[in-house]
């Protein structure tokens, strides 16, 4: 009888064992699938991402060569044109009547400020100023520019030693600093604006803050803000994050984090 | 009919047969009504059924007092080994769509004609063959068939670890499916190693390991089965 007892403990035991061998085997299964699923689903969100970065790229690629061609187009035939006009009016008979002197004089002071204006619009619109020189030097001349329009009373700051990347990553940063201060001047009916850039080891961060009516960010609707959207979508393309600050009557505050490394 | 000598049997490996054919009966009608009824799902039914069938025959066989218990004894061993070779048909069919492989197909093709042969063999001549003889080469050949099984679940769990699925594995009827089959196999091994090793000599705790290590993992293996079939996939993926 205790024999039998022993032997059916023995089985027990075996049975025991080899339960547990199976069920750890089973579960050293689930774990290692579930890993390589979790790779995979990396992998995949990876290639998505890169797929993403490449359209934007093109994107961009492309709204440069927009940007360029309109560049030319502005320097080589309107200003052209222009400074033609402003030689015919140099030319006309001054000494026939005072009042038509004094329309033509305003005519001329009219022609040349837009001749001016169309040399500084040309200026912004032309990429090649990051590849002469770098971005803080363009974006000096940027808020010059605004500056001189008299639209927007302009603060800068830049702290930090200044890193300097590739050229097509500073003009992508550029165009969103850029596209910041349009959306200031057209949206935000403000008279002050700051510029904050800082330079950190591994980082750059960017902060342009107004005073002007500001959003309820939260009430934003789809189809809204695409600049926004767009900048973001610019930032990213160099690993960075944009964030956004915003409410109705405070002003705004967008800032950009881009790493340095990876741009 | 001697229902008192059934009972008597049944009692003998712990209640386990009814117990089992109560399951493969639920299991057989769960099967029916799942939500498409496609081959492989078929396949599995049959499976249950012939199993379920052979139950029955047994539980009749063994309450008819005018059997000869010998006569009674090769009749059963043969129509289990029957099933054995209807799982190993039903499996390899299960792997060779799973693995889509002409080469694994081939290969369970050539084991299934030999496993059929063996039981034509065994049907013609087992009343020439001695008992003892006869009980232990079906249990060989059914070791046999259970390691070839064994293996191609281990194949297949290496074969998951290798692919890109975007389904989670408690999602994918065929884990369900091998594990059950990876656990019954394992344990129809050790329990057909220790019924050779013990038959001769006339063990007491056989009806005991029986229940243990041949009707409980088969229990396990069907409600894997019924698992698979409640995810409510093809049984493919």
């Amino acid at each position: 009888m205790q024999k039998t007892i022993y032997d059916i403990a023995a089985i027990l035991i075996i049975i025991a064992s080899i339960v547990l061998i199976l069920i750890g085997f089973i579960i050293t299964i689930t774990f290692m699938y579930k890993k390589r699923q979790s790779e995979f689903a990396k992998n995949l969100v990876k290639t998505k991402m890169d797929h993403e970065n490449e359209i934007l790229s093109t994107r961009v690629e492309i709204q440069e060569q927009t940007f360029q061609h309109i560049s030319k187009e502005i320097h080589d035939n309107i200003n052209l044109s222009l400074t033609l006009a402003k030689l015919n009016l140099y030319t006309l008979d001054l000494a026939a009547e005072q009042n038509a002197r004094e329309k033509i004089e305003s005519s001329i002071a009219l022609l040349s400020q837009s001749i001016s204006q169309l040399n500084d619009l040309s200026k912004s619109l032309d990429a090649d100023i990051i590849n002469r020189h770098s971005l803080l030097k363009a974006l000096e001349e940027e808020i010059a520019r605004i500056r001189k329009t008299g639209l927007l009373e302009i603060d800068y700051e830049c702290s930090g030693t200044p890193i300097y990347m590739n050229s097509q990553s500073e003009l992508v940063i550029f165009r969103v600093i850029q596209e910041a201060f349009n959306n200031i001047i057209r949206h935000a009916r403000a008279r002050m604006a700051r510029l904050l850039l800082h330079y950190s080891a591994d980082h750059l961060e960017i902060t342009l803050s107004d005073d002007g009516v500001g959003f309820d960010t939260k009430l934003a609707r789809p189809g809204q803000h695409a600049g926004l959207r767009n900048m973001g979508g610019r930032v990213r393309l160099l690993g960075g994050e944009m964030r956004l600050e915003s409410n109705p009557g405070r002003g705004c505050s967008v800032n950009f984090t881009i790493p340095l490394q990876q741009s | 009919m001697d229902f008192q000598l059934l009972i008597e049997d049944w009692s003998k490996y712990y209640y386990s047969a009814p117990l089992l054919l109560m399951l493969e009966f639920l299991a057989a009608i769960l099967f029916l009504r799942t939500y498409k009824f496609d081959v492989l799902r078929k396949a599995f039914f049959i499976y249950l059924l012939s199993d379920l069938i052979v139950l029955i025959i047994g539980a009749g066989i063994t309450a008819n007092k005018n059997i000869n218990p010998q006569k009674e004894l090769r009749f059963l061993g043969y129509l289990n080994y029957l099933v054995s070779t209807i799982e190993l048909l039903v499996y390899s069919y299960f792997f060779s769509l799973y693995f889509n492989s002409k080469k694994a197909t081939r290969l369970l093709s050539f084991l299934f004609f030999i496993s059929t042969i063996y039981s034509i063999l065994i049907l013609i001549k087992q009343f020439h063959i001695k008992l003892f003889i006869l009980i232990k080469s079906i249990t060989i050949f059914a070791t046999i068939n259970y390691t070839i099984l064994l293996s191609l679940s281990i194949f297949y769990f290496i074969t998951i670890l290798k692919e890109e699925s975007k389904h989670t594995l408690h999602e994918r009827p065929t884990f369900w499916i091998v594990t059950g089959l990876f656990f019954y196999a394992t344990f129809s091994i050790l329990f057909s190693l220790f019924h050779i090793h013990f038959y001769s000599s006339k063990y007491k705790n056989l009806e005991y390991i029986a229940a243990i290590f041949y009707y409980l993992p088969f229990m396990v293996n069907i409600f894997f089965l019924l698992k698979a079939n409640a995810c409510k996939k093809p049984f493919t993926i």
